[in-house]
């Protein structure tokens, strides 16, 4: 178990959001690569730019994804990723405060694994948090190679 | 009224056709009779001269005869043998031998011979057809008669002849009355002593009825008169003779025609027609003309002798009257005949002319009526901006309706041809026009197009035509007839419509996207606020005060931040429109005056700031633009990175009527690949710096709503960045101003 602790992706351009996620996210022992932009979370994952040589075997378990976020947008990572050979497999949950039927179904349409509008309420901010965290890390934990 | 109207003109046109008709037609009805008399009257004279010359020569061939019996009887040898011995036996013998003779001629009254005493020696009578000789005791003595003295005076062959007369018996004229005419000679002996004479009686009623035989079948009247003008022969039995009894001494041919006499009587012949009628005349000198045929026949022979002014005063005058009844008789005829025609012609006519009249009258009503349904057409036609025509393949002639001509300014009046329509048509449009009267030919389409023509001014308008051709019992096209209408205005207003549709929806759409994003934005920070005081009730609740006032600074930066993000986003809705109206104002003023809005700032951050001394005049909201210098320094003094001597220069430069500032730092700079995306709606490169990605997206708006244009002009990171702005210069003013008015009056919070 130690040697396998699952690794999530956090893009989230919100300093305050991220904290709020981070804090919430306490029930399962885990690793979290935190990204701030859409530009920098595409060089992460396909280790290019600043992430060139990081071990190509520590892919995330699960992306969660803002759809706000600078200079790449949200979507257009996430279709990257559904399009990337080595990436696709990779779950990734939209959290974004964006309520947009546009938004939700481009996200579906490009292969979104799941899609959750950030609660105002703390109290649901928190259970949407956990949810994501027990279901694709426990429930539904996707094979590791 | 207007039936009325109707009838008189009918009238009136049929008057105009039917009165010359019958005039010209009479006309010619009366030259043909004049013609027809004068031809009548032409043959009537001919025919005329023709018998009267007949007359004269029977009457000169009877004489002739008569003067040849009296040589003959002349020449009997016993003649002198009885009146030298007055021998019994040669006056038995001659008596017989004249006896013979006057039974076979059966021409003359009496035979005679009279001695130089006047003495009857010998005589022969005819009575009834039979011939006798008096006997010696029946003979006369007439030695006091003329015929004797005159005879007996004249020399060797020498003839007399009497004037043609009545006979006398014993003083009374012999009834019934005989006419006759004595020819005599003198008879000589071998030594010329004068011995007698010889006497032939001749009867006048054998010259009178060969005379009345030439002109026995014919109705005109011929007459015989001496050179006295007393009928010898004439119309009427009483007047002949008249001379003879002293009581009818007045009926002469001058009592009768009393205006046709004189030129008789003066002229040896002639034809002429007074009012009553035609004369024809000539005079006949009976021995004269005898005697002169006889030597003209016998040539070489003894010459007769006559005495030639005794020959001349017994002249005859021959006659003939044609009555002007007559002499047009036959033309009379041929005139009821015409008169006939003329009658039914006119009958005809008049049927014929009112007939005609009443069309053309009809025909002019509804030509008038035709007229004005056109003009009304053609006012219709105006009204609605439609035209009218109709392209004649065979003559390739194009009619045009008067507002057809106005659409596309073909001059009224003039002839045009189809070439003359291709000509008008826009190049780019003339193979599709040709296309579809192609296929509307050939019956697939209809002919229904729009199409542009292009005006002698060079102006283009856009036209819609319908048509539809036309064919001959074959099939085969005869003409395409349609309609045009100028729908210019109405393309217009479409193109206008679809445009302010396209701005519409563009609108919508940023409106939407604007929404969207702006409640995504605005959510942020609430779920921050949300979460940290969710935290906070947490570690409250459990006693665990130590990040209380973390979570608090976060929940006031989250409010701080939704504070800022509806301030800016209240100051870009304004930024769409222009507030405040464009005054007149020095560039440098209004930078010198935003430098003090951020003076704070830049001297916080120890920024140097440099301002070209003489920027151009600009008629523009300053508060607005103002407010983009201020967005721009602030922009320039939060990305000014680490950098040792930060810097912000303010220039200008002009090319081409516009005028471009610039705002120079020597910051962080920006990736040309972020270069557009830096002015998007909440776009923001570094989510760790202050900012709502609302300020250039702000900026641009106001430089756009001016009329000019915003652009980041930058090598990458650490080469600083340069943005460059440009304003409608002040001579430039107007243009600017159309399109501020254009901002004006769409106000849009997404724009």
């Amino acid at each position: 178990m130690k040697e396998t602790l699952p690794l999530v992706l956090l893009v989230e351009d919100n300093p305050d959001h991220k904290e709020l996620i981070l804090a919430s996210m306490d029930r399962i022992e885990k690793k979290i690569d935190h990204i701030l932009d859409g530009e920098a979370a595409l060089d992460y994952l396909l280790r290019r730019g600043q992430y060139t040589g990081l071990n190509e075997n520590s892919l995330p378990d699960l992306i969660i994804l803002d759809l706000r976020i600078p200079k790449v947008d949200g979507l257009k990572v996430l279709k990257e990723i559904k399009e990337s050979d080595q990436l696709q497999h990779i779950p990734v949950v939209i959290f974004s405060s964006s309520e947009s039927e546009r938004d939700i179904q481009l996200a579906y349409l490009y292969g979104a694994n799941s899609y959750l509008v950030k609660s105002v309420g703390s109290d649901e901010f928190f259970r949407q948090i956990r949810r994501i965290e027990e279901y694709w890390l426990r429930e539904n934990r996707v094979g590791k190679k | 009224m207007k039936l009325k109207k109707d009838t008189r003109s009918i009238l009136k046109d049929t008057l105009l056709l039917f009165l010359p008709a019958v005039l010209i037609v009479g006309g010619v009805i009366a030259i043909f009779y004049s013609e027809e008399v004068e031809q009548e009257i032409e043959l009537h004279r001919a025919d005329e001269r023709h018998h009267i010359d007949l007359h004269k020569k029977m009457i000169r061939g009877e004489l002739k005869s008569i003067l040849s019996d009296l040589k003959f009887l002349s020449k009997e040898d016993e003649i002198l043998e009885i009146l030298i011995t007055d021998n019994a036996k040669f006056r038995k013998i001659l008596s017989e031998e004249f006896r013979i003779f006057s039974e076979e001629k059966g021409i003359y009254d009496q035979i005679r011979l009279l001695d130089i005493g006047g003495k009857e020696v010998l005589r022969i009578n005819f009575e009834d057809g039979e011939s006798y000789i008096v006997e010696e005791d029946q003979l006369q003595v007439k030695l006091k008669r003329s015929y004797f003295k005159e005879t007996f005076a004249l020399g060797k062959e020498e003839i007399y002849m009497s004037s043609f007369d009545l006979n006398i018996e014993k003083g009374e004229i012999e009834q019934p009355p005989k006419p006759v005419i004595r020819f005599g000679m003198p008879l000589f002996d071998s030594q010329d002593r004068k011995l007698g004479i010889i006497i032939l009686n001749y009867l006048g009623n054998i010259l009178l009825e060969q005379f009345h035989r030439i002109h026995s079948n014919k109705q005109e009247k011929y007459m015989l008169l001496n050179a006295e003008g007393f009928f010898l022969d004439g119309p009427m039995e009483e007047d002949e003779w008249a001379f003879m009894y002293p009581e009818k001494n007045t009926r002469r041919f001058e009592t009768s025609y009393p205006d046709a006499w004189p030129q008789i009587s003066n002229a040896d012949s002639g034809q002429f027609r007074n009012s009553i009628g035609l004369f024809t005349f000539t005079t006949s000198y009976p021995l004269l003309e005898a005697i002169e045929r006889m030597q003209a026949v016998a040539a070489g022979s003894t010459p007769i002798k006559f005495d030639l002014l005794k020959a001349r005063l017994n002249s005859w005058k021959i006659v003939s009257f044609v009555p002007e009844q007559l002499l047009i008789s036959g033309s009379e005829a041929f005139l009821k005949t015409l008169l006939i025609f003329y009658l039914f012609f006119s009958v005809i006519m008049a049927f014929g002319s009112v007939l005609l009249a009443k069309a053309a009258v009809y025909k002019r009503i509804s030509l008038n009526t035709l007229m004005e349904s056109e003009a009304d057409l053609a006012e219709a036609q105006r009204i609605a901006q439609v035209g009218s025509w109709r392209w004649d393949i065979g003559s390739d002639l194009l009619e045009m309706s008067d507002e057809n001509r106005r659409i596309f300014q073909f001059a009224m009046g003039k002839v045009f041809k189809q070439k003359d329509f291709l000509n008008r048509l826009h190049p780019d449009d003339l193979p599709r026009v040709g296309e579809a009267i192609q296929q509307a030919r050939q019956g697939d389409q209809p002919y229904d197009i729009e199409y542009r023509i292009v005006l002698p001014g060079g102006k283009e308008r856009n036209i819609h035509s319908k048509g539809e051709f036309f064919y001959d019992k074959a099939g085969i096209p005869v003409s395409l007839r349609g309609t045009v209408s100028d729908i210019t205005r109405r393309k217009q207003i479409e193109a206008e419509r679809e445009k302010l549709i396209q701005d519409l929806e563009s609108r919508n759409a940023e409106m939407e996207q604007f929404t969207y994003t702006a409640s995504h934005e605005l959510k942020s920070p609430l779920i921050t606020i949300g979460g940290y005081l969710g935290l906070l009730k947490r570690d409250l609740d459990t006693g665990k005060p130590e990040k209380a006032e973390s979570y608090i600074m976060r929940i006031v930066g989250g409010v701080k931040t939704m504070k800022q993000l509806l301030d800016e986003m209240l100051e870009l809705s304004r930024g769409g429109r222009q507030i405040n109206p464009p005054e007149e104002v020095s560039l440098n003023k209004l930078i010198d005056e935003a430098v003090e809005v951020v003076r704070g700032r830049l001297t916080e951050k120890e920024v140097e700031i440099k301002i070209a001394p003489a920027l151009p005049m600009v008629t523009v909201d300053a508060v607005r633009v103002k407010e983009v210098f201020i967005n721009l320094m602030e922009n320039a003094v939060k990305f000014m990175g680490d950098q040792a001597k930060p810097l912000i220069k303010i220039g200008n430069r002009t090319e081409d009527g516009e005028t471009t500032i610039y705002i120079k730092d020597n910051g962080i700079g920006i990736d040309p690949s972020y270069h557009e995306y830096v002015f998007g709606l909440f776009n923001r490169l570094d989510p760790q710096l202050d900012g709502t990605g609302i300020g250039l997206s702000l900026v641009k708006r106001i430089i756009e709503v001016h009329g000019g244009r915003i652009w980041i002009e930058s090598e990458g990171l650490g080469y600083g960045s340069t943005f460059y702005m440009t304003f409608v210069e002040q001579n430039n003013k107007n243009i600017r101003k159309e399109k501020s008015d254009e901002g004006d009056s769409t106000p849009c919070l997404a724009r």
